[in-house]
């Protein structure tokens, strides 16, 4: 990647390509700061809760300075005064202070996107959210003097102690845990005037000082089990020094040579480059967010002010336990791992054909790399699965601000967050749990008055759970809300020209609120109502190969259960021969495979067949007419049914034999040639061929439904 | 073969203004294709068939992990028998970013051409393959068929690709 330096700043690292990792970082940010301000307890906030959010808005601002989004910063800040006003039970955090926080973290999130987007921001929306932080920021006791001076526990009975580290002969200071440092020292109260001195032998490799009301041993004590034996000072100070930094003082942000100029990123020239230029103070002087008034009030009054603190700071809060890598490298991997567990296990094939199996010390080496191999897959696929959480945290906030605007009093309860699954499928995922959610806040949860009146306790509850379940997962969205009527979806399904009888079964009737454009709502909201969601919910679940079931009673609440495979990437599947070709048939489609009596397959006006399955009469489906394999005449007639079952259907899958059961890498058929009608994708087996995956949804769509008007695959495609 | 070829062109790309061509056979007929769309040569094995794909597709491979359909221009381009011996190969070319195996009786040879040496291909009014003939040429009083096999391969005709994935 090239590098640009910017005139006027030296040895500059050209930050651009950072930029991803910003957008990335401040959205884990925010949604860290919200999820602890969701969980905040208004009555007692936990001091531990209040540090956290308080060093993720500090994380935010901090990068927002470096990237040039002053304005971003500004917000930030008013943020943290009002955290800070909090954490020192100077403000009472009521329900609408946190409400306000927490839309100062939409607005937030919003000019990112429009930054990451290069759109326009609207900068009303950060200037009015910037005013209504300040109002309440200064509407309490505190004296708002400066705006660092406030945001800072200064006003406490502090100690102001210089703090002095200094490092072996041939070390830099990349050799510092600064992450941690700053993470410490933070906890204990702020931090000012970073200096590092690029590893000169005599000058202390990092200087600072630090604003605490705790005493000199417990900081000492805290900076030495932290740093080990490096040489540490701490004097306890009394004045209040520090001139601007001399130019050319090197920051510590996290390599000697970084540099100090600023970075102004998003497009703007630098526009005062003053005699501040070469010092940390000037970061706050570059780039476009800083053509507002805002920015040049809140940092310049300072020059040599905590700006480069919190910058170094900032740079320190650095998740050194995962790192972020294109999943298409991932996928490579997994495709070469793949690959490996086929050469391997054509390896075995070749020393038990060889007769070299004989040789007792070759095969237990042999299969050691077998299970080698395995465990290797495994790993790689574990690569890709991610935590629910991902998922689930979303929806405290979701649940908390609906419920408000609904006056609805609702507990959101979530187990099994931890549960794991393929990125993909989290991706896809969001917006049927969302929209499940949602509708069981609307439609489910009653107002606290009717909840009352029917006996059951003012709030309710949604459960959102997620378990492990086979080869699967299974999340469920529960409420104890009113439950479905079935009368009045009955009613509806009739209005709509469904099909209904009274002798229904509920699961027969549940299955209506899955038709396309299906509402039982009596008038729409922007909430829910307009019969756009469960129907997409099923289908979106279905294109996933999952499958989703309700349970309802009236009065009682309702459960929807959504079934999921773990990974997109591979699937169980039966391995069957049709037409002597090997094909592929998804586990999650099988209800059970038998072989047929001559007396159990038996035609309809001669023509097509049904099978019979204990009670009912199953269509059975020719495969080879349908995948276009010619008969061949030897062929024993109809060989083996497997039972598929697909959008609340039966079918039979006539095949020839059953090769076994295999779990299978998918891939792509389109990469390289085109769709094929009923064919899901492909496989390599064990033996280096290629199988292909049937699309049992697609195969009975053309077996089952001539009616429709869909007689044939093709059809089907386009 | 792979390595030997490619830098054989590369040497070729500088040294003079020839192009370097792979000819091959298909049945009693030598063809030449760009070199350089070649990725590489294998012999031919187990192909698994795809539902309703017309007779010249023969199938798919695996090609280390990725599927590439198997073409045998031989039964395109309708000649009398295909048959698939110990000297039958695939090259596996590389087509707008898409790996196709073609079916060849034999490879012959890396052969570079000036574009002197290329005669223009000529024109029947018939055959619609004659269409992806870009010039004739003799090496070794053999006549070499040149084809422009990407646009071949991805002619709509061929159907090897979704019509917006062929462009």
């Amino acid at each position: 990647m090239p590098r640009t330096n910017r005139p006027g700043a030296p040895a500059a690292v050209d930050l651009t390509r950072f930029l991803p990792m910003f957008f990335q970082e401040t959205e884990d940010h925010l949604a860290t700061m919200e999820g602890y301000l969701l969980r905040l307890d208004l009555r007692s906030p936990d001091l531990e809760a209040l540090n956290s959010i308080f060093r993720a808005a500090h994380s935010v601002k901090g990068n927002s300075t470096i990237f040039g989004a002053t304005r971003l910063a500004d917000v930030m800040h008013r943020i943290e005064t009002i955290l800070d006003h909090i954490r020192k039970e100077e403000l009472q955090p009521t329900h609408n202070v946190i409400s306000l926080l927490l839309e100062a973290c939409d607005t937030v999130r919003e000019e990112l996107r429009c930054l990451k987007d290069a759109a326009d921001a609207d900068p009303t929306a950060l200037q009015a959210m910037y005013e209504r932080l300040t109002q309440l920021a200064q509407s309490d006791a505190a004296p708002p003097a400066t705006l660092h001076e406030a945001a800072a526990p200064a006003t406490r009975r502090s100690a102001r102690f210089r703090i002095e580290v200094h490092l072996p002969e041939g070390k830099d200071i990349t050799a510092l845990p600064l992450a941690e440092l700053y993470a410490e020292l933070g906890t204990l109260g702020r931090v000012e005037d970073v200096q590092a001195s690029g590893g000169a032998s005599s000058a202390p490799a990092l200087s600072l000082f630090l604003l605490t009301p705790e005493r000199q041993q417990v900081v000492r004590a805290k900076l030495v089990s932290l740093l080990g034996t490096h040489n540490v000072r701490v004097e306890r100070q009394d004045a209040r020094p520090r001139p601007a930094l001399p130019a050319g003082t090197a920051l510590p942000a996290r390599a000697t040579s970084t540099g100090s100029a600023a970075y102004g990123l998003f497009p703007q020239e630098h526009s005062s480059i003053g005699p501040y230029d070469r010092s940390v103070g000037s970061v706050t002087q570059t780039g476009v967010l800083d053509s507002s008034a805002l920015g040049r009030r809140s940092m310049d009054h300072d020059p040599s002010g905590s700006a480069s603190g919190r910058r170094a700071t900032d740079r320190g809060y650095f998740d050194r336990s995962s790192i972020r890598v294109d999943v298409a490298k991932v996928d490579r991997l997994l495709n070469l791992v793949g690959e490996l567990v086929i050469a391997q296990s054509m390896l075995t094939e070749a020393t038990q054909r060889s007769g070299a199996g004989q040789d007792a010390g070759l095969r237990d080496s042999v299969a050691y790399v077998g299970r080698q191999t395995r465990d290797l897959q495994e790993a790689v696929m574990g690569i890709r699965l991610l935590p629910l959480d991902f998922l689930f945290s979303r929806m405290p906030r979701l649940v908390r601000d609906l419920a408000h605007k609904l006056g609805k009093d609702v507990e959101l309860v979530m187990h099994g967050g931890d549960a794991e699954l393929d990125k993909e499928l989290i991706e896809k995922l969001g917006d049927p749990l969302m929209h499940l959610v949602r509708n069981s806040l609307d439609h489910g949860i009653e107002l606290p008055a009717l909840r009352e009146a029917a006996g059951k306790s003012r709030r309710g509850s949604i459960q959102l759970r997620a378990v492990h379940q086979g080869g699967g997962i299974l999340v469920e969205v529960e409420d104890d809300g009113a439950g479905f009527d079935r009368e009045k979806i009955l009613r509806k399904a009739e209005e709509r020209g469904l099909r209904v009888h009274p002798g229904m079964s509920d699961e027969e009737v549940w299955q209506f609120v899955f038709a396309p454009g299906f509402t039982t709502a009596e008038e729409v909201s922007d909430v829910s109502g307009r019969g756009v969601g469960m129907d997409v919910v099923k289908r979106n679940i279905g294109a996933l190969s999952g499958h989703v079931d309700v349970r309802s009673s009236r009065g009682g609440g309702t459960t929807i259960a959504m079934r999921l495979p773990l990974t997109l990437a591979i699937l169980d599947g039966m391995i069957v021969e049709i037409g002597g070709e090997s094909f592929i048939v998804p586990l999650s489609f099988i209800s059970e495979a038998f072989l047929p009596q001559p007396g159990q397959i038996k035609s309809i006006t001669s023509g097509p067949q049904v099978v019979q399955v204990r009670e009912s009469y199953v269509p059975l489906l020719d495969l080879e007419p349908l995948l276009h394999i010619r008969r061949e005449a030897a062929r024993p007639q109809a060989g083996i049914a497997i039972v598929v079952e697909a959008d609340g259907r039966r079918a039979a899958l006539a095949v020839e034999r059953l090769l076994g059961q295999q779990q299978v890498v998918i891939k792509s058929l389109e990469a390289n040639y085109r769709r094929i009608p009923g064919i899901a994708g492909a496989t390599v087996l064990g033996n280096g061929r290629v199988a292909l995956i049937l699309d049992v949804n697609a195969l009975m769509r053309a077996g089952l439904a001539p009616m429709k008007g869909v007689e044939t695959l093709e059809a089907l495609q386009g | 073969m792979h390595n030997r070829v490619l830098n054989a062109a590369r040497a070729h790309m500088v040294a003079a203004p020839t192009r370097e061509f792979l000819a091959f056979q298909l049945g009693d007929e030598d063809y030449a294709i760009d070199i350089l769309k070649v990725q590489e040569i294998r012999v031919f094995g187990a192909v698994t068939k795809l539902p309703g794909a017309p007779d010249y597709i023969r199938g798919v491979i695996n090609l280390r992990g990725l599927i590439a359909p198997v073409i045998d221009l031989r039964i395109k381009f309708g000649f009398k028998e295909a048959v698939y011996g110990p000297f039958t190969v695939v090259i596996v070319l590389n087509v707008h970013e898409r790996l196709v195996a073609v079916v060849a009786d034999a490879v012959v040879d890396v052969v570079a051409l000036t574009d002197d040496e290329i005669r223009p291909p000529p024109e029947f009014a018939t055959s619609v393959n004659v269409e992806y003939v870009t010039g004739l040429a003799t090496k070794a009083e053999h006549m070499l068929i040149l084809l422009d096999i990407e646009k071949l391969i991805s002619s709509q005709e061929l159907g090897i690709f979704d019509v917006e994935a062929a462009v």
